[in-house]
């Protein structure tokens, strides 16, 4: 790994492919930042993901860690929230933790992934696929 | 400046011919190592045209030594290897990276958000969860 990049290559095409399976499975954009945040990430995430998805009410998941502060934060729009309960987001939150605690970041986001989708489960057929 | 990446970039090819090659490799290098011992007999040893038994300590360079030479290249490719673990990730240490985007290019050209600036900012009904290590 080069000075200065969080993640290898081979680390990012593991996160790429899961994060595009989950939208592939069911349909939400799901979307994933891994950086410092100043101030509080539970509202940083929540405005993040406003901007991802531009006022619309597309469904839509995003995925924020930070690794200095050892925080994680899962924040869903309203149309992806009523497919992914605050419950299911926190067993993801637990999953996610527990890999980032042994210091797993990329193994936690896989799992965290993939548990968010099996939740979800496949798209409704009115709604859109990557509809973010 | 962010990192974004919103593709996926496979290269099976690549790696398993990366892969090949380092068996290759570790081919060349182990097997002379394993075979010095009974080269170092001219290559007489266990053959019908030199009877002579083995002496105990030729037998223990043979059979124990190239255990120990086994694990002897074990331990120096794992010495060898374990520089590029420096990097990883170690709870409780700062996070001294560029943020790393993954499809969420929407939000990427955006400054790091503060508190100040997302105070307020959450859609009504929309949900999620914490957790911290």
């Amino acid at each position: 790994m080069a000075a200065g990049e969080a993640f290898r290559q081979d680390q990012i095409d593991r996160l790429n492919n899961a994060r595009l399976l989950a939208e592939r499975q069911t349909g939400i954009g799901f979307h994933v930042r891994v950086g410092a945040v100043s101030g509080d990430p539970k509202t940083a995430a929540e405005r993040l993901l406003g901007e991802i998805v531009g006022g619309q009410s597309a469904a839509a998941v995003l995925v924020l860690v930070s690794p200095g502060q050892r925080f994680v934060r899962i924040a869903t729009t309203p149309a992806a929230r009523r497919r992914i309960p605050d419950a299911a987001a926190s067993l993801a939150t637990l999953s996610m933790t527990s890999s980032f605690a042994v210091g797993d970041l990329v193994g936690g986001l896989v799992s965290g992934l993939r548990q968010l989708a099996d939740v979800a489960g496949p798209p409704p057929e009115s709604v859109p696929v990557g509809a973010a | 400046m962010p990192v974004v990446f919103g593709t996926v970039t496979r290269r099976p090819v690549r790696r398993g011919a990366r892969r090949a090659l380092t068996l290759a490799a570790l081919t060349t290098l182990t097997l002379p190592l394993f075979s010095a011992a009974a080269f170092a007999d001219g290559g007489r040893i266990g053959t019908h045209y030199s009877p002579d038994p083995l002496s105990p300590l030729e037998s223990w360079l043979i059979y124990g030594g190239t255990i120990v030479a086994g694990f002897l290249v074990a331990l120096i490719l794992t010495a060898l290897s374990g520089g590029k673990s420096s990097d990883r990730y170690r709870p409780g240490q700062p996070w001294e990276h560029q943020e790393v985007w993954l499809g969420g290019e929407g939000a990427a050209e955006g400054a790091e958000p503060t508190a100040q600036e997302t105070a307020g900012t959450a859609a009504p009904g929309s949900g999620g969860a914490s957790g911290s290590w």
